[in-house]
C-alpha cells in the first residue's frame, strides 16, 4: 500500500549538509501497525513528513495505493493529504476558536463534503471517540487527552488509508497517553493502518511491527 | 468548500477577535460615512442651486450689452458698445421661435404710501416679464401691454413690498410715489421667497421705458428672450444673432442661454461633488491599511492554523481565498456600518439644518460600497498571499 524506494532527504544547514534520510526503502502493508523509534535527530518525524506528503524526497520513489505520488504538484498533493493522510501531531493542533465537533469535521468542511452527509458521520466519530458531552467544547476547556482524542477523530473523518502520529504522546502525562494509545490501537484493530513515531520504549514493544531508525537510516525491522 | 462553510468559516475568525475586528471595520465604516455624508451635501447643494436656476423656466436666453468671451457676467463694456434698448427687445420678438423679449433693468428706489416708506428692489421690465418668468399675480394684474415708449405710471408690488407698505389692505387702484413719481398700483404679486439670497418679494415692477427714465439710462441691463421649448437652441441663438448684429452693426452683446448655463453649473457642482467624495475616499485607503496591518498579524498568529489546514488538505488557494474572504468581509461589515453611520448623519444633519440641502446620491452610496470592497481585497492580497505561499511544515512547526 506504502512502497518507499531509495528515498533521500538532505537538508542545508549552514552551508553543511545534513542527510536526514540516505536511501530508506520501506513498505507498509494495509493494517499494519507501524512504530519508529530512534535517538533524536535519527530522520523519524523527517520519513513521517515524508509519508504524509507534508515533505518531498530529493531523490527516490513513492507509491501510495499503487500511484507514484513522487512528482504530483502541490495542489494534487494537498488533495491526496485530504482524501488518504491522517496526521496526528504531538501538539495536537486543534483550530482554538473552534468546538471539537467543529474541528473534527474540518477536513471534511474543507473537502466541500455536503452538511447532510457530514453530519451522520460526525455523530458516528464523537461516539466512537467519547466526545459526544464535548462536541461543543473549545480546545482550551477540554483535557489534553480529550484534545488528542478530538484531533484523531479528525484525522479519522476523512477515512484516510494511513494514520500518521508524531510522538502522539510526547505532550500527555503517562496515564494519558497510554489511554490515547489505546485509541490508536482501536483504530487498528478495526483494520487502520497506523504509524507512530516514539521514544518511549513501552509504546514501541506495544506495536506489531517495529522500525529502528539511526541517522537517517532504517537499522531495525522487527514484527510480532 | 462550500460557500456557505466558506462564509461562517471567515465569520468564525473575526469573531475570534471581536475587538479588532471592530476597530478594523471600523476604519472603513468611517470612510464610508464620509463619502456618503460629504457627497450628500454636494449633491444637496447641486439639486439646490439647480432648482434655483430652473424655476423660472430653462427656455431662456439672456441678452446682456457688452462682449465677452465666455459665458458669464458680463466683465463690462468695450468702447464701441452700443447701448441695447428697448426697440431692440421688440425687434427680437421677431426672431425665430422666440415667445416674448423682455426688457429688463433693476436698481433700488424707495417707494412711499401715506406716510410709509421703503427701499425696494424695482425691476423696469416689459409687459411679459410676469409670463416669462413663471411669476403669477395674487392681485389685480401685472403690467398692461401699453406703448412700451409712453407706458402709464403703473406699478406692481411684490408681497413683501405691499404688505409693508398696506399692512393688509387692499392697495390696488392706490397711489404710491416710486423714486418720487406718481404711480398706481395694477397688481400684486404671489409670494416667490429667497431666491440665491436676492428677495424677490421686496420689489416693485413698473415699465421698462420709466425706469430707464428713472435712473437717467440709456441701455437696458439685459432682454430675457423666451422660446419654445422644443426650438433647437442652435437655430434660436442664431436669430437672435442675426437680428442683434444688423441692427448694431456687430456683435457687441452676450446672449447666454440658461441651458448652457445651467450645463456649466452642473459641470462645476459634479466636480465638487467628486472632490469631496475623494475627500471621503481617503479615509477608506486608511481603513484599507487597517485591514492590512491586522490581517498581516493574524497571518502571523495563525501560521501554525495554516499549516494545520494544509496538511489536512488545503490547497493554496483556498488558504488565499480564506484570507482575502476575512478582508472582503471586514470591508463589507465596515461598509455596512458606515452607509447606516452616514446616512443617518446626513438625515441628522438635515433636521438640525434644514437650510442645508442634503441629499444621498445612491449612485455614490453603492460605488463607495465597491471601493470599500475593492479597498478591503487589496489590503487582503498581501497578508492572503504571504499565508497561501507558507510551506506547510514549517507553518506546522511555528509555534
Ligand atoms: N527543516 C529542516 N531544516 C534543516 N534541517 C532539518 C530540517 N528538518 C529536519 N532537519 C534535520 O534532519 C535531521 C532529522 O530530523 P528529524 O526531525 O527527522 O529527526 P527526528 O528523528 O524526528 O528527531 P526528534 O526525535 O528529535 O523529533 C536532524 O538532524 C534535523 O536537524
Ligand atoms: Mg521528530
Amino acid at each position: 500500500m506504502i512502497r518507499l524506494s531509495g528515498i533521500a532527504r538532505t537538508f542545508l544547514v549552514g552551508g553543511e549538509e545534513v542527510h536526514a534520510l540516505r536511501a530508506v526503502d520501506l513498505g507498509i502493508a494495509h493494517g499494519e501497525y507501524l512504530s519508529i523509534m530512534g535517538p533524536s535527530g535519527s530522520g523519524k518525524s523527517t520519513l513521517l513528513n515524508i509519508i504524509g506528503l507534508l515533505d518531498r524526497p530529493d531523490t527516490g520513489t513513492y507509491e501510495l495505493d499503487a500511484k507514484n505520488v513522487t512528482a504530483l504538484s502541490d495542489d494534487e498533493l494537498a488533495r491526496v493529504r485530504r482524501e488518504k493522510i491522517g496526521f496526528v501531531f504531538q501538539f495536537f493542533h486543534l483550530v482554538p476558536r473552534l468546538t471539537a465537533a467543529q474541528n473534527i469535521e474540518l477536513p471534511m468542511v474543507l473537502a466541500g463534503i455536503d452538511p447532510a452527509a457530514r453530519r451522520p458521520r460526525l455523530a458516528r466519530l464523537l461516539a466512537e471517540y467519547g466526545l459526544e458531552e464535548r462536541a461543543g467544547h473549545r480546545p482550551d476547556q477540554l483535557s489534553g487527552g480529550q484534545c488528542q482524542r478530538v484531533a484523531i477523530a479528525r484525522a479519522m473523518s476523512m477515512g484516510p488509508t494511513v494514520i500518521l502520529a508524531d510522538e502522539p504522546t510526547g505532550n500527555l502525562d503517562r496515564h494519558t497517553g497510554q489511554e490515547v494509545l489505546g485509541v490508536l490501537e482501536r483504530v487498528h484493530h478495526n483494520g487502520g493502518t497506523v504509524v507512530v513515531v516514539t521514544h518511549d520504549p513501552e509504546i514501541g514493544a506495544r506495536s506489531q511491527r517495529r522500525l529502528r531508525m539511526l541517522d537517517g537510516a532504517v537499522v531495525a525491522d522487527e514484527k510480532g | 468548500m462550500r460557500y456557505a462553510d466558506f462564509v461562517s468559516f471567515t465569520f468564525a475568525s473575526l469573531r475570534a477577535q471581536r475587538l479588532r475586528t471592530v476597530l478594523t471595520a471600523l476604519g472603513i465604516a468611517v470612510g464610508i460615512a464620509a463619502v456618503i455624508l460629504l457627497t450628500s451635501i454636494g449633491e444637496g447643494l447641486h439639486r439646490f442651486v439647480i432648482d434655483e436656476f430652473t424655476q423660472f423656466g430653462t427656455n431662456i436666453i439672456a441678452v446682456n450689452p457688452g462682449r465677452i468671451q465666455t459665458h458669464g457676467a458680463p466683465l463690462g463694456a468695450v468702447n464701441t458698445v452700443r447701448p441695447l434698448t428697448i426697440d431692440d427687445a421688440l425687434a427680437l420678438r421677431r426672431a425665430a421661435h422666440v415667445q416674448a423679449a423682455v426688457p429688463v433693468i433693476q436698481g433700488n428706489a424707495e417707494i412711499t404710501h401715506a406716510g410709509r416708506s421703503r427701499r425696494v428692489t424695482l425691476y423696469g421690465v416689459g409687459a411679459e416679464f410676469g409670463a416669462a418668468f413663471r411669476m403669477r399675480v395674487a392681485l389685480g394684474q401685472f403690467l398692461p401691454e401699453d406703448d412700451p415708449r409712453t407706458p402709464r405710471a403703473f406699478a406692481v408690488l411684490g408681497s413683501k413690498a405691499a404688505m409693508e407698505l398696506f399692512g393688509g389692505d387692499n392697495p390696488l387702484g392706490d397711489r404710491i410715489r416710486v423714486g418720487g413719481e406718481r404711480y398706481r398700483v395694477v397688481g400684486v404679486m404671489q409670494s416667490k421667497g429667497q431666491v440665491l439670497g436676492f428677495d424677490l418679494d421686496d420689489t416693485v415692477f413698473i415699465p421698462v421705458g420709466r425706469a430707464l427714465e428713472m435712473f437717467n439710462r440709456e441701455s437696458l441691463m439685459e432682454i430675457d428672450v423666451t422660446y419654445e421649448p422644443t426650438a433647437p437652441l442652435a437655430e434660436v441663438e442664431e436669430g437672435i444673432k442675426r437680428i442683434l448684429s444688423a441692427r448694431h452693426g456687430s456683435e457687441d452683446y452676450t446672449v447666454t442661454p440658461q441651458q448652457k448655463m445651467l450645463e456649466v453649473f452642473g459641470t462645476v457642482l459634479d466636480a465638487i461633488t467628486f472632490a469631496v467624495a475623494a475627500i471621503g475616499g481617503i479615509s477608506l485607503v486608511v481603513g484599507g491599511v487597517g485591514i492590512l496591518t491586522i490581517l498581516t498579524i493574524a497571518v502571523a498568529e495563525r501560521t501554525s492554523e495554516i499549516g494545520l489546514l494544509r496538511a489536512v488538505g488545503a490547497t493554496r488557494r483556498g488558504i488565499l481565498l480564506l484570507f482575502l474572504g476575512e478582508a472582503a468581509l471586514l470591508a463589507v461589515l465596515g461598509g455596512t456600518a458606515g452607509l447606516l453611520l452616514g446616512w443617518s448623519a446626513a438625515l441628522a444633519l438635515h433636521l438640525v439644518l434644514p437650510a442645508l440641502p442634503v441629499h444621498t446620491p445612491w449612485s455614490y452610496a453603492l460605488l463607495a460600497e465597491l471601493v470599500a470592497l475593492a479597498v478591503g481585497l487589496a489590503a487582503g492580497v498581501l497578508p492572503a498571499r504571504r499565508a497561501a505561499h507558507l510551506d506547510p511544515l514549517d507553518a506546522l512547526r511555528s509555534e
